[in-house]
């Protein structure tokens, strides 16, 4: 193999080594999630292969019926585009993130959001059911809000 | 479970990429998916059709393709040139840019044939014929890249030809850089795909 084949695939796990080590010092990684997103990665992978086989028969089947409605030749070649690669990566990253992150619905209580309102919760705890109601469901930005509503009338 | 198979997918994936890219299978499948050169003395080369690029120009694999078969006129061995291709752009179709740039390389314009209708291979084969036939042309130099020629040389044979393929790749065979690798196990996939659709299209036509 030529040695300069090695150049690239070098830069890239230099740079991925870099990033991994100021995202522990920096951004609070931890070597735990490491495997975590490599298995997140191989699965994006995986999803933008299939969506790349799904865009290509569509785009076939599509082909096939604009040749048989207008009567107008129309070229397979019209498939052999090299951007449906990315396309088909970010139709991955899109929904596997859909996926893997969905949104809370509306009667389960969100994760726990550490906020200063934790404190108060329990100063609160049975002395007004509505405003231990509203705690629970609030999000996290309507916590925000909610905090400096107590401490205004605190 | 979905996400359990992705990730399997993703895995297998990134072990064909590295395979493609940095070992010599690529090269191995390619030369034994593809056809080689097996020129001979003929009574015309035909060139078939590749595309072109917007300003009026010959893509890449045109230009190599139409090269090619003016060697083989210009070394003997085919009086006639057959320069296909259906791709009009700037108002120049490619097998009259084809027969300018033979014209300009000195081929004499009594020994060119162009024909611009022929949308697909089998079409292009139906053409020639059309050409070549009341001619009394029947064997014929065929010249494309070696993925697409072993298709080509099933649908020229099927039209009546007595056919000797001259490969021009567009692509390096064998392919020593990583890129060049992955863009040819692209050509030789490709080309598996579009064999696998003309067999289907085939035994429905039959």
């Amino acid at each position: 193999m030529d040695p300069s084949a090695l150049f690239i695939p070098l830069v890239v796990l230099s740079t991925t080594l870099l990033a991994v080590l100021a995202g522990k010092a920096r951004l609070g990684g931890s070597a735990s999630q490491i495997w975590t997103a490599v298995v997140s990665m191989f699965q994006c992978i995986g999803l933008a292969a299939i969506f790349y086989l799904i865009n290509n028969v569509a785009g076939l089947l599509l082909v096939e019926l604009l040749r048989m409605i207008s009567g107008v030749f129309v070229s397979h070649y019209m498939l052999a585009d090299a951007f449906v690669v990315p396309f088909s990566l970010l139709q991955a990253l899109f929904i596997h993130h859909w996926i893997t992150h969905p949104a809370p619905r509306p009667h389960e209580p969100p994760q726990h959001i550490p906020t200063p309102l934790a404190d108060h919760e329990s100063q609160y705890d049975g002395a007004n059911g509505a405003k231990k109601h509203l705690m629970f469901t609030a999000s996290a930005s309507d916590r925000t809000f909610f905090n400096k509503c107590l401490k205004l009338f605190s | 479970m979905f996400l359990k198979i992705c990730g399997v997918m993703g895995g297998l994936v990134v072990a064909v990429a590295a395979l493609a890219a940095y070992t010599p299978l690529v090269n191995i499948w390619a030369v034994h998916a593809g056809t080689r050169s097996q020129p001979q003395r003929c009574e015309a080369v035909v060139v078939l059709g590749s595309g072109m690029f917007p300003n009026g120009t010959l893509n890449n694999a045109s230009y190599r393709r139409t090269v090619s078969a003016i060697q083989l006129h210009q070394q003997g061995l085919a009086r006639y040139l057959v320069l296909l291709g259906a791709d009009k752009q700037a108002n120049v179709s490619e097998a009259a840019a084809r027969a300018d740039l033979a014209r300009s390389l000195g081929v004499s314009d009594a020994d060119i044939f162009t024909e611009s209708r022929g949308m697909t291979t089998r079409a292009e084969a139906a053409l020639s014929r059309n050409l070549l036939f009341p001619r009394g042309i029947r064997s014929i130099l065929l010249v494309t890249d070696s993925q697409h020629m072993t298709r080509s040389v099933n649908v020229f044979q099927e039209a009546g030809f007595e056919v000797h393929p001259v490969t021009a790749d567009e692509f390096p065979l064998p392919a020593m850089a990583d890129d060049d690798r992955v863009e040819l196990l692209y050509h030789v996939l490709s080309e598996y795909v579009a064999r696998s659709y003309h067999s289907l299209a085939d035994s429905h036509r039959r």
